[in-house]
């Protein structure tokens, strides 16, 4: 099964809904309660990337028997250095975007802390596409 | 599970018009109506009481303990919630309340405001430790099924802290048992409520076996007779001295009957309360999103204004605010020093208040155990889900199209309840009249 949304872009009214509505499957499904918290962490920031940075994009869910896959896409301006984007606390947020509580540069390092896989692919110009993985049943190390 | 889980909040269907105000409110979409009358889905009821505010018939009703269980037992001690004395104004402060209520029948009073001024201080103590941020109160028992319901995840935010009454219902057990003039009686603890979910929570305890509490009474039933005592009782008519004397100094614990209350005990700087259902539910939200891991501490109230606003509470919510305000300043430090074992922490308090069994998820949500065959079940809703007019009008008994979606992949509605639909359909198909059209 695979569930899409469209993600606005700066529009922080309508921001998490994409991430609240997984939740509402993922609670369905009765997937355990630690991989439920990891998926929604992941996937609101990933979300909020979008809104923030991307100019609006993307986000798909594809549930399968034994693995979750987020693929987000966005149509921003794509990142140079993906190494450094990947740094905690690197951000190239606005103030004031960083007034509202965003953009702390925690972003990309949460959601690949919280996914069991990947992988961030950016053209500069084009936009920013994110696919992450959760296994389902698989011991995670700590 | 069906049928066995004890709760509170009931229907009478006598009452009930089909009209679906309920099923909206509804904040775990746990009420249905099918063949014009609701029905409450017990594995997802969390006794919060919207529905019962909602009810324009007043078919949604709450059961307590009768007061006549009260005659089983040689010494009756009440324990009035500290919103019970914000019930009946300033010109009827705690003292009076209180002698009123050995009038009506009680031969003791411990206030449960004692409970809630112990927890505070070991609160405060456990806040200092490791623990998950932010912490989140567990002294609303709706909160705390609301998140084994809808945020299991949040479990190991919750304070693991047995709740007000059951620490104060602890605490008078071990001073009458202490009591000489006791021994050999018959002990009944009534518990004085304003909330259904607080009923519940003595059935069916939340972090622990078997509550010290035999009974609970709502505001509503007590209400009449403690206001007429209230005018014919002059003070401390009964004979003999109770062995359970009232204890001064309670202001702090008073303060948890209304929203920021707790808080004002605790004071943890930067703190956040919240109150009302759908408020809490907007945070626990935000918190559940990884969100507000600054934030130290969350108290959570799911009744507007806090148990002033329970849903069993008699008086206006807004106007019970205002006098526990009044009520807590007054008793702050009051007489404390004059009166014995009114130490917080007093001789024979519980030396743990923690939580003794696990708080454990409750996956209501879940629409099949095997993880395979929900799959199918979402995909298929999906698909349902789609198909519908998005309206969310409520009229086929389910709360928003997605629920009606749910139901018929679970067997328990069909596509064809959406009339929206139906009328769409006939719309565009040419059908002769009477006949209803292909979904």
């Amino acid at each position: 099964m695979k569930l899409t949304y469209s993600i606005p872009s700066m529009d922080f009214s309508a921001a998490g809904k994409a991430s609240t509505d997984v939740k509402k499957t993922l609670a369905q499904l009765g997937l355990d309660r630690d991989l439920v918290k990891r998926i929604a962490v992941a996937m609101y920031e990933g979300e909020m990337n979008i809104a923030i940075h991307g100019g609006g994009g993307t986000a798909e869910i594809e549930f399968s028997p034994d693995r979750i896959d987020i693929l987000l896409v966005d149509r921003g301006p794509g990142i140079a250095d993906i190494a450094l984007a990947m740094t905690e606390g690197f951000s190239t947020a606005s103030e004031e975007v960083r007034s509202m509580g965003f953009g702390a540069g925690m972003g990309l390092p949460n959601m690949k802390r919280n996914a069991d896989e990947m992988t961030v692919e950016s053209r500069v110009g084009e936009g920013t596409s994110v696919r992450m993985r959760f296994l389902l049943g698989a011991a995670r190390c700590a | 599970m069906s049928g066995t889980v004890f709760h509170s909040v009931y229907l009478d269907a006598g009452r009930c018009v089909g009209c679906t105000t309920c099923v909206r409110r509804c904040p775990t979409e746990a009420i249905r109506v099918r063949d014009g009358v609701a029905h409450i889905t017990e594995e997802r009821c969390i006794d919060c009481g919207e529905c019962i505010r909602a009810c324009p018939k007043g078919a949604k009703k709450s059961v307590s303990d009768p007061l006549v269980l009260m005659d089983g037992y040689d010494i009756r001690v009440a324990l009035p919630a500290p919103s019970f004395y914000g019930q009946f104004g300033m010109d009827s402060p705690p003292r009076r309340v209180f002698d009123a209520l050995r009038a009506i029948g009680f031969d003791e009073v411990f206030d449960v405001a004692w409970g809630a001024k112990v927890l505070t201080d070991a609160i405060s103590a456990f806040g200092r430790g490791e623990v998950a941020r932010p912490l989140v109160s567990s002294a609303c028992p709706v909160v705390v099924r609301l998140i084994q319901l809808r945020f299991p995840s949040l479990i190991e935010n919750l304070v693991p802290f047995l709740p007000p009454v059951e620490v104060a219902a602890r605490e008078l057990r071990a001073r009458l048992a202490a009591d000489p003039s006791a021994a050999g009686h018959r002990v009944g603890t009534f518990f004085i409520s304003p909330c259904t979910s607080k009923v519940t929570a003595i059935k069916a305890p939340l972090g622990y076996a078997d509550s010290q509490v035999d009974a609970v009474f709502s505001f509503q039933d007590i209400y009449a007779p403690v206001r007429k005592a209230l005018k014919t009782t002059p003070r401390q008519a009964r004979p003999g001295e109770p062995a359970l004397p009232r204890i001064g100094g309670l202001g702090s614990g008073f303060g948890w009957a209304r929203s920021d209350g707790e808080l004002e005990a605790l004071e943890i700087p930067g703190a956040v309360s919240v109150d009302g259902i759908e408020n809490v539910i907007a945070l626990l939200e935000a918190i559940d999103n990884g969100k507000l891991a600054d934030i130290p501490y969350i108290e959570a109230l799911a009744c507007p204004g806090g148990c002033v606003g329970g849903p069993m509470a008699v008086e206006n919510p807004h106007v019970a605010r205002t006098t526990m305000k009044a009520i807590t300043r007054a008793e702050y430090g009051a007489a404390e020093a004059a009166t014995p074992g009114a130490e917080a922490g007093g001789a024979n308090a519980s030396k743990d208040l923690r939580w003794e069994a696990e708080v454990l998820p409750r996956p209501a949500m879940v629409l099949d155990r095997d993880m395979g065959r929900a799959l199918a079940m979402a995909e298929r809703l999906e698909t349902i889900a789609a198909s519908l007019p998005g309206l969310d009008c409520g009229a086929c008994g389910a709360p928003d199209c997605r629920a009606l979606a749910e139901d018929v992949v679970k067997g328990c509605a069909k596509v064809d309840d959406c009339i929206v639909r139906i009328r769409e359909m006939s719309a565009r198909a040419p059908s002769t009249p009477g006949e209803t059209p292909k979904i």
